[in-house]
């Protein structure tokens, strides 16, 4: 495979995409992770959708005719942006047919973490071997990995209506390399070798939905050790909170939380934690510690502390710049499941400009309706995200949140270094553990859910009856917060269904949190 | 010069379809007569726009279309190919037949009235060369440039003149010179004085926001503008532009004429770069790159989908604009309109559809619905404007889907803006992040509003809204127009927006024995700025529980989205914005009605009022009047009949009577609706414009009219405090500072003497005291009741079977009288 270009794809395409697709050979492509490929040979990639380009139109074919030997060759012209290597004396004669070729732009995926980056390159490692005899083309325009990569997308190949911005999709083509501009106004401005970027001639895309590798076997491992992992996680989590169990439950959904619907206005499973209450007199650095063992658990996260400068000079909202005609990246432009935790523990008084108002407007908006508006200057355009948000602060969060919880350390445990760098070690000791950890917390609570009628009607009467008894202080928010804490319940230990008792069990986990808080007040 | 003349024509193959499209499209000119005309129908245009020393002739294609269907789809279908025939056709016309001098070529036609339209999405390479409407929002407008379209060269070596070079988005110099003997290829110079320049613009337009895919970034197109159509857009304003696709290099391309040759279709593709020549990019290397850019031969403002930009043209004929609706949508879309448009149903259904994940609630529903209708607004002959723009108000308890509904409505409306007054989205403006001083929490204060223009704005949590805001809203509301100072400037900038407002109760929950006033912290202006005021209660009744929960449960358990709605909100909105386009009109009857309506509103209004402060005013008549209008607007009928007025007298009727004081029932144990609930007279504002009691007065005698029970406890308490005062003085005690009952009812009696006639009528008012003060003891705990037996109990419920006794009434300590 390792010798193949476009043109062999293009004359037996059929045969090459059963051996591409044959099990193995997948992996088995070289991921794109420096300048260092030839170009023209086949690559994978996997990356964020950052950007939609205005599709691009290409002849499906020309003839070279050499005026000297009246040779004629005909070519097609897919998977290529340019002809390549015409000699003196031979011409070029376009075919009349134009076919289109979507754009996107990709970058690496925001928010990845260390851990996940290794698994990656760990693959990458394996297959690099033989391939001394091609010709290194090295350009100083690109000494790094590219930030960011051009894929072309056949409609034929693959239907381009199922691209939407901010997926992750892994990709497989032929690399090329050269100038995208969108607003070609200022072209001649700069020199255009300066704009050449990589990009890929996509022959196969995939859009995954987690990164970790979805084979049914290791699933299943997952599914049926479940409680067993639920309950190391839980004992890892709670180590971390200073001894505090019910933060710990809190914290676990919140790691594994996915939204599963959406629906007028309503995202059930949305599940953004306000942590508060973290004691001033320990170590200030204790959420980041906090931080960084999320980040060693979960695939996607990003830290952001809550301060009037970073909210007022960050920029969070992607914006549409007319000048480049390009959606220019925003922190919060993150792909779906990407944990967001916001530490609001260094937050002074201070004055938000309009920026700032924006940014915070923004976070708002993620929280209470997981959607994002971008800017598009004229107006602002609505985008469905799925970030689940962790707020960590010392009273009450300056932004909305679904769930609040106190934290009630253990007074015994008191410095902070040592006890995260027990957890950490802990975890660095147990790497099959923590292999499964990872993979639990990706994927749990992906797995299907049945709802069955018989309990469905013992919630609703359920929720009548504490209507009922307390009109004031029950709401149909209640109701969805106990569905939803139900489900993660059933699913954090291998159930793929309530039953009464884990119904009651969310009802009482929810009325420890409520007490908790209501102890705190005073 | 003459050794040239041989030269022309030679070798040139005449386009067949050019010449037919040329002659048709000519005796088009010359013969298309409008029905009831004599002229011909471009001749008179023709003969102004040479007047006016312009040079495109404006012809709309469904004149085409009328003339000659074949002619039609020609130019439909080989736009490109035969436009230069056309513009000839065009200049033979006008130099015939008209004053005119000047060259044929000067002149240019353009369409306009091209039925389909397309979204910049659906653009394909199928579309070159077809004349096409697309429409899009403009982003970027470039500037204006001359733009050389016939040049004339002389050779350097021979000095022949070469005329008329046309030239296609890039200099192209005579491939020979004339003079056969001249073997030139290559130096020519440009004679720009005799050369033919028209203006040349490039603008950037991007999809529109409605149409664009969930989750897809929007695309954008070039467009080019040429002659007269320049400098006519703005960067932000949506335009429909008329024309056709053409191809351009995407970079720069070596300019070998194989690869600009004609297309076997005869289809001239828009060869080169616009930009020019840029140079060899590699040797050997030939990009195969095209971009798409749009050749535009006119542009018109995009007529409104709802919340569009087309109500500004007031005085515009509505027959014009309905019939432009009509024009720019599809076929199936106008079918559905007219099946909506037939349904007996539609007012229920189009609520149902709208809403269906809020249960219950229809009047707010209904409410919402003919907001978004809106009525009509109109121009005094002073030249004042009426606000047609209805707004909105939601008082109620927390999680009553106050805020999904404005969210909703936030999000169906393409130009809505959802605010909370908490932390409006300030555009421009700063906000504080300040610490509480009691616990130590953050929170953010309020920056200002952003108002949509012809839009509806919905605001949560008005009541938490700044006051300077508040003030602004106010100015919004009524005028229409919104003042902003800052930096010392002061503007004023066009706000004709919708307002749906939500506000909280005072405390967290709507407390029923308080005036509405007193629940909400709005000044009374600003409450009657509102056409309809809801007030939503958390009812706790088991029916709506269940469905609640049913609801919630299905929302988590089902994947898919199980609410079946009879019409999509795409059609709903499509029939909305058609909808609105009617200007509906007073018939004679709807008038009377209306007069009708209104009188008796007052009437009942100033029937139960002792005071003389009318609660209906012109305000509530001007809404009453909007809200007609937008039932009929609904119906899409251009008249307002009475049907309409009743309908909305309902409408007006139930807003209010949820918020009013109904008549106090002194009946006892009549569970009444669940929201006419008697109020205390405790403080109400007896100034405020918005407690309107039109309930009628007394069906039963015992039953009698807020104010009136509200005039009488006063008089009692009044009575009772001065006696009290005066015994105070007197003994300087007050521990037995109370009166007996008997003595209070026998002061009342004496105090109303002249009104009693005979004695039924005395049986009948001792009967009524009685029976009021019972309800101030028992049920609004104005008065206490002191048992003879037990006077450290100032409990009433300890004396419910107590009637018979005389117990000594005082007036409750925190009972403030308002007079």
């Amino acid at each position: 495979m390792d010798t193949w270009t476009a043109d062999i794809w293009n004359e037996n395409e059929g045969e090459c995409k059963k051996t591409l697709n044959e099990p193995g050979n997948w992996e088995k492509i070289p991921l794109l992770f420096d300048d260092k490929t030839t170009l023209g040979s086949l690559v994978r990639f996997k990356g964020m959708i950052q950007d939609m380009l205005n599709p691009e139109y290409y002849s499906s074919s020309f003839t070279i005719i050499n005026a000297e030997n009246e040779e004629v060759a005909s070519r097609r012209a897919k998977y290529h942006s340019s002809t390549q290597n015409i000699q003196p004396g031979e011409e070029v004669v376009f075919g009349n047919a134009l076919m289109e070729r979507q754009i996107i732009a990709c970058i690496p995926i925001p928010g990845l973490n260390e851990w996940a980056k290794e698994i990656a390159n760990a693959n990458q490692n394996v297959e690099v071997e033989d391939n001394t005899s091609k010709r290194i083309r090295l350009d100083p325009a690109c000494q790094k990995y590219s930030k960011e990569i051009f894929i072309f997308v056949y409609p034929e190949d693959f239907d381009t209506n199922d691209l939407k911005v901010n997926q992750i999709v892994e990709v497989v083509g032929f690399l090329d390399r050269r100038t995208i501009q969108e607003d070609n106004e200022n072209l001649h401005e700069q020199s255009s070798i300066a704009k050449e970027t990589h990009c890929i001639h996509a022959v196969q895309l995939k859009l995954l939905k987690t990164l970790i590798s979805e084979n049914e076997e290791s699933k299943n491992l997952i599914w049926n050790e479940a409680s067993n992992i639920h309950a190391e996680l839980k004992l890892v989590l709670t180590q971390a909170l200073f001894g505090d169990s019910l933060v710990a439950d809190y914290l676990l959904f919140y790691l594994i939380s996915t939204t599963y619907n959406r629906q007028h206005n309503l995202v059930p499973g949305k599940f953004s934690l306000n942590i508060r209450g973290i004691p001033e007199s320990i170590d200030k650095n204790y959420t980041k510690h906090l931080y960084s063992l999320i980040s060693y658990l979960v695939v996607k996260s990003e830290y952001l502390p809550i301060q009037i400068h970073t909210l007022n000079n960050m920029d969070m909202i992607p914006r549409k710049c007319y000048t480049s005609n390009r959606l220019l990246n925003g922190l919060l432009q993150l792909s779906d499941r990407t944990h967001l935790v916001l530490d609001e523990t260094d937050l002074q008084p201070g004055n938000l400009d309009s920026k700032g108002m924006q940014n915070f407007e923004a976070l708002k908006n993620i929280i209470s309706n997981q959607q994002m508006k971008y800017d598009f200057t004229y107006y602002g355009m609505d985008y469905e995200t799925q970030i689940p948000v962790l707020t960590l602060s010392i009273g009450k969060s300056i932004l909305p949140y679904d769930i609040d919880i106190v934290l009630k350390p253990d007074p015994s445990c008191s410095n902070v270094e040592e006890t995260m760098n027990s957890v950490h070690g802990y975890l660095k000791s147990q790497l099959h553990l923590l292999d499964k950890l990872r993979k639990y917390i990706a994927i749990i609570s992906t797995f299907p859910f049945n709802h069955d009628e018989d309990i469905l009607k013992v919630i609703e009467h359920d929720y009548v009856e504490m209507r009922k008894a307390d009109p004031k202080n029950v709401s149909g928010d209640d109701l969805h917060r106990f569905m939803m804490i139900s489900r993660l319940i059933a699913l954090c230990s291998g159930k793929n269904e309530f039953n009464k008792e884990i119904w009651e069990s969310g009802k009482s986990l929810e009325n420890q949190r409520n007490l908790r808080n209501k102890e705190t007040i005073h | 010069m003459d050794v040239a003349e041989t030269q022309t024509g030679v070798n040139r193959v005449r386009d067949q379809l050019k010449v037919r499209s040329q002659k048709l499209f000519q005796d088009f000119l010359e013969e298309f007569v409008e029905e009831g005309c004599n002229e011909p129908k471009y001749l008179e245009s023709a003969i102004e726009m040479t007047n006016s020393e312009r040079f495109t002739l404006e012809v709309s294609f469904l004149d085409v279309e009328k003339f000659n269907q074949n002619l039609a789809i020609t130019i439909l279908e080989e736009y490109y190919r035969v436009y230069p025939a056309l513009c000839l056709a065009v200049g033979n016309f006008v130099i015939d037949r008209t004053e005119a001098t000047g060259n044929h070529q000067d002149y240019f036609v353009s369409f306009v009235d091209v039925t389909t339209r397309f979204n910049v999405r659906e653009l394909t390479t199928s579309k070159i060369g077809e004349l096409v409407r697309i429409s899009g929002q403009v982003i970027r407008t470039h500037p204006i440039h001359p733009e050389l379209v016939a040049g004339h060269f002389t050779c350097q070596d021979c000095q022949t003149d070469v005329p008329n070079v046309e030239q296609q988005f890039k200099y192209t110099q005579p491939t020979i010179c004339r003079n056969p003997v001249c073997a030139n290829r290559r130096r020519f110079s440009l004679n720009v004085n005799k050369s033919r320049f028209v203006d040349f613009q490039k603008i950037r337009v991007q999809e529109c926001q409605s149409e664009l895919p969930r989750g897809s970034i929007p695309r954008s197109l070039e467009i080019i503008l040429r002659n007269e159509n320049v400098e006519t857009v703005q960067a932000g304003d949506r335009y429909d532009f008329t024309g056709t696709l053409i191809v351009v290099p995407d970079v720069s391309v070596m300019s070998t004429p194989s690869a600009r040759a004609e297309s076997a279709s005869g289809q001239k593709r828009g060869d080169a770069n616009n930009e020019g020549v840029k140079g060899l990019k590699c040797l050997g290397i030939r990009d195969l790159n095209y971009k798409l850019a749009f050749l535009a031969c006119s542009l018109s403002v995009t007529g409104s989908r709802f919340g569009g930009s087309g109500e500004i043209h007031n005085d515009e004929m509505t027959v014009d604009s309905i019939e432009r609706m009509k024009r720019q949508m599809t076929g199936p879309q106008w079918e559905k309109i007219y099946e909506m448009n037939r349904d007996r149903n539609l007012y229920q259904n189009l609520i149902n559809s709208l809403f269906p994940s809020i249960h219950g609630n229809d009047q707010i529903k209904k409410g919402v619905l003919l907001m978004l209708f809106g009525g009509v607004p109109k121009t005094t002959l002073e030249g004042t404007t009426l606000r047609g723009d209805i707004n909105c108000c939601i008082v109620g308890d927390p999680s009553t889907a106050k805020s999904q509904l404005l969210k909703q409505v936030a999000d169906m409306c393409p130009r809505a803006v959802y605010t909370s007054g908490k932390a409006s989205s300030a555009a421009g403006l700063t906000a504080a992040v300040v610490r509480d001083e009691e616990s130590f929490d953050f929170v953010i204060e309020a920056g200002a509003l952003m108002l949509a223009d012809n839009g509806v704005c919905c605001i949560d949590e008005f009541d938490k809204m700044d006051p300077r805001d508040q003030v602004a809203i106010h100015e919004a509301m009524e005028q229409q127009t919104i003042s902003i100072a800052k930096a010392g400037v002061r503007a004023t900038l066009n706000a004709r927006t919708s307002i749906l407002a939500a506000a909280n109760p005072i405390n967290g929950r709507y407390d029923r024995s308080k005036s509405l006033q007193q629940n909400v912290s709005l000044s009374a202006p600003i409450m009657s700025r509102f056409d309809l005021f809801y007030v939503l209660i958390d009812e706790c009744s088991e029916v709506v529980d269940y469905a609640i929960a049913k609801t919630i449960v299905e929302i988590h358990s089902n994947m898919e989205d199980t609410t079946e709605t009879l019409y999509s909100q795409e059609d709903i909105l499509t029939y909305i914005g058609f909808a609105r386009q009617f200007k509906p009109q007073l018939t004679v009857e709807a008038s009377e009605k209306l007069v009708n309506a209104y009188t008796q509103l007052r009437q009942r209004d100033s029937q139960s009022s002792t005071k003389s402060t009318w609660r209906i005013t012109v305000r509530q008549l001007e809404s009453l009047i909007r809200l007609s209008e937008a039932m009929a607007k609904m119906e899409c009928s251009d008249h307002v009949t009475p049907k309409h007025v009743s309908e909305a007298f309902n409408l007006l009727n139930k807003s209010i009577i949820r918020v009013e004081q109904p008549d106090v029932n002194l009946d006892d144990d009549e569970d009444d609706l669940l929201n006419e609930i008697p109020e205390t007279a405790n403080g109400m504002d007896v100034d405020s414009a918005e407690e309107p009691d039109k309930r009628g007065l007394t069906k039963k005698k015992l039953t009698l009219a807020f104010d009136e029970y509200k005039r009488i406890t006063n008089m009692l308490v009044v009575y009772m405090r001065s006696e009290e005062e005066k015994r105070i003085a007197e003994q300087g005690e007050s521990e037995d500072g109370g009166l007996l009952r008997s003595g209070i009812i026998n002061w009342y009696l004496e105090q109303i003497e002249d009104q009693i006639n005979d004695e039924s009528e005395l049986l009948e008012k001792k009967s009524f005291i009685e029976k009021i003060l019972d309800r101030l003891i028992y049920n609004d705990n104005v008065l206490i009741a002191l048992s003879q037996q037990s006077k450290s109990q100032p409990s009433g419920e300890e004396q419910e079977q107590d009637v018979d006794e005389d117990p000594i009434l005082v007036v409750h300590p925190n009972f403030v009288a308002d007079l």
